[in-house]
């Protein structure tokens, strides 16, 4: 009698309930994940450099400071007016364009009229080679004795600028890698520096000129405002065919370009050559 | 940050190419230097100090400025700067600062730079090698923009 009593109260208080919901719910869903930073910096990356590539493709005679060489020697050495002829060194800078990671490019030329003559380093033991390579150009041959000298650092090794060494000293080396490294004096396999023929490296090496890709940028001397505009024409002519060369035996998913080549001097403007 | 290492050029527009090629332009063609310096002239020397002082700042600018110019019309005449190192005062009172100018005959010819401005130098060495003022077309000239 009670619960009979009670219940139409409690009906009377929950009458009001919608028994049909009036909305419709589904899964969460939130804002979609934000794309890393990296990802962000990878693709400007790749914009940056196909535009690049396809600048690098383009004629340089397309740029406002392009000129033919001659007329850009007048340029250059009309700025170096009055300047000694040691002081007045002729450069080209190219741009090396290629993905990040690529093998930067690196290699030596012979110049048809060199700067001046490399002085070159020699590790070998038997004293028949040693005479060879002073024969041949060398500046400095040594062994074991020469080796203990560079640990001491009784020699200045930034005089020079070429290292060779025979097979049977190379293991020896391994102890002065550390100084010899980072002066681009270690003799190694790979780079053709170690060889059973040293005299004849010498030989091949003198009068050479190193060069080396650092950052984006290639560059390297080619002459002197004293050269005539003929002997210069042929530096630049066989650096041109040395680099291009290298740059297309390196090994990458796209090929490795050469892009923008300008022509200075120490104190002279920058003039966009053919290359 | 304002950099502090001094401009080689001042005064020059600050974009990539305009300022290039304004410095091209002043190669070949630096205010009333474009001058064409008769065929009897073998060469030009001139020497002065490394300093400023006693009057050497005339021929500095003059080098700097004109000579290259000067260069460009005549790019077959050698041209040689020699700057002296002095030590003492007495020494820069007394180092000279002269121009001269050597003919194919073996004839010289000497103007005295002291004090003078690089202008006024300009002039005086125009008149004297009788040079003629290469005509405005003449004048190679970069445009951009």
């Amino acid at each position: 009698m009670l619960a009979s009593f009670i219940r139409p109260v409690r009906i009377k208080q929950y009458g009001c309930l919608p028994l049909a919901r009036s909305f419709s719910s589904c899964g969460l869903k939130l804002a979609p994940p934000k794309k890393s930073s990296v990802d962000d910096n990878k693709k400007l990356q790749q914009k940056k450099v196909s535009a690049q590539r396809v600048r690098a493709k383009q004629s340089p005679s397309k740029s406002p400071l392009y000129m033919d060489i001659p007329t850009a020697l007048r340029y250059i050495r009309a700025s170096e007016v009055g300047r000694s002829a040691t002081e007045a060194v002729i450069t080209i800078t190219s741009r090396v364009v290629a993905e990040r990671g690529t093998q930067p490019i690196s290699g030596s030329i012979q110049l048809p009229k060199p700067l001046k003559e490399s002085t070159i380093l020699i590790f070998t033991s038997s004293k028949e080679k040693q005479e060879k390579c002073y024969g041949n150009g060398a500046k400095l041959c040594g062994g074991q004795e020469l080796i203990e000298k560079i640990k001491e650092n009784e020699i200045d090794l930034s005089k020079f600028d070429k290292a060779f060494a025979t097979p049977e000293m190379a293991s020896s080396l391994a102890s002065i890698a550390r100084t010899l490294g980072p002066k681009g004096l270690m003799p190694t396999a790979k780079k053709g520096t170690v060889v059973e023929k040293v005299e004849d490296a010498v030989s091949e090496a003198i009068g050479s000129l190193p060069y080396r890709q650092r950052a984006e940028l290639l560059s390297l001397p080619i002459g002197r405002c004293d050269f005539t505009d003929e002997a210069i024409i042929k530096n630049i002519i066989s650096c041109s065919n040395s680099i291009k060369n290298v740059a297309s035996t390196i090994k990458s998913k796209k090929p490795v370009l050469i892009g923008e080549t300008t022509l200075t001097s120490t104190h002279g403007p920058g003039i966009v050559i053919d290359f | 940050m304002a950099s502090t290492v001094p401009k080689m050029f001042k005064n020059l527009p600050n974009g990539r190419f305009t300022k290039q090629v304004a410095r091209l332009n002043l190669i070949s063609n630096y205010p009333s230097s474009a001058i064409k310096l008769p065929s009897t002239i073998s060469s030009i020397d001139l020497i002065f100090k490394r300093t400023n002082s006693a009057g050497h700042m005339g021929p500095r600018k003059f080098w700097r400025n004109n000579l290259p110019t000067v260069q460009f019309h005549n790019p077959n005449i050698p041209i040689t700067v020699t700057r002296i190192e002095t030590e003492s005062k007495d020494e820069s009172e007394k180092c000279p600062a002269t121009l001269t100018i050597n003919y194919q005959d073996g004839q010289k010819k000497l103007i005295d730079l002291k004090y003078k401005h690089s202008d006024e130098i300009l002039k005086e060495f125009t008149e004297i090698t009788q040079a003629q003022v290469v005509e405005e077309n003449d004048i190679p000239t970069i445009k951009y923009l």
